[in-house]
């Protein structure tokens, strides 16, 4: 049961990959090694598309929450985009849509982080 | 459906059987013609964390020990049991322990088995656990 993360955007500090695949206690470590592994320490901003997860377990939560957390340590931010409905169930239920920023599509989550990183005058971003 | 259709595995205690049980499940629920993705979804998602809480927390993942699985459908609804050969836990206070932090690593299971079961059920000491989906009705 593998997951295939695509990378679809790295730059000025933002990372954005798409998941497809299922994310479970059978696999989410190699998930979570594999997302990390793509994390160069530039990496400020982090955007999931889960758009390709059509099933999700607490185990994939708590990938999430570690990355999460790995964020907050750098300084930096994450948000997620494209949850099918079921699985934002499973975000609903342990309560972490109050924690984490969630948006329909990947390009609207890739501008929310631009956004607040510039209003919060962390990074530069450059205008090329 | 007059009667019980019974499944009974007994699994090893490593995640990778979770698939296999998983397998089971949805094979059962199709050839019953249940196919409610959201009823589908939700009987997987409990399974998954009764299993892993039987793997991880009870069995501690010794291999020597085994989780007995029994899911049971009738007309009106489909019961999930799972035991473990653990030590047991203290059900009442696990869930006192899962209110606190939000971004804990793990702990979640319980939570979500409350959150979407109809009837959840603890016996000998926390080693067994009896789930209860309604299939017309509920949450």
């Amino acid at each position: 049961m593998n997951v295939e993360i695509t990378e679809k955007r790295r730059e000025n500090g933002l990372l954005s990959i798409f998941l497809e695949g299922e994310i479970t206690y059978v696999n989410s470590n190699g998930v979570k090694n594999q997302i990390r592994s793509l994390m160069d320490e530039e990496i400020k901003m982090l955007v999931l598309d889960l758009g390709g997860v059509p099933f999700m377990d607490s185990a994939g939560i708590g990938v999430i929450v570690s990355l999460l957390k790995e964020m907050h340590v750098r300084g930096g931010k994450i948000a997620l985009a494209g949850i099918q409905p079921n699985v934002g169930k499973v975000f609903w239920i342990t309560k972490l849509d109050k924690v984490l920023p969630i948006y329909e599509t990947r390009e609207e989550a890739e501008s929310a982080m631009h956004v607040s990183t510039v209003n919060n005058g962390f990074i530069n971003l450059s205008t090329n | 459906m007059k009667f019980w259709q019974i499944e009974n595995l007994c699994l090893e205690s490593a995640l990778e059987q979770i698939e296999l049980a998983s397998s089971t499940l949805l094979s059962l629920l199709e050839k019953n013609g249940i196919t409610d993705s959201d009823l589908v979804f939700t009987l997987r998602l409990v399974l998954h964390e009764a299993l892993s809480n039987a793997i991880i927390h009870g069995n501690q993942e010794d291999k020597n020990k085994k989780v007995f699985l029994r899911l049971m459908l009738n007309e009106d609804r489909i019961v999930l049991e799972v035991e473990d050969e653990g030590n047991g836990f203290n059900y009442e206070e696990r869930q006192r322990d899962e209110e606190v932090d939000l971004l804990h690593d793990g702990g979640r299971g319980l939570i979500i088995l409350e959150s979407l079961l109809d009837e959840l059920v603890f016996k000998d000491n926390g080693k067994r656990v009896i789930m209860t989906k309604y299939l017309n009705r509920g949450k």
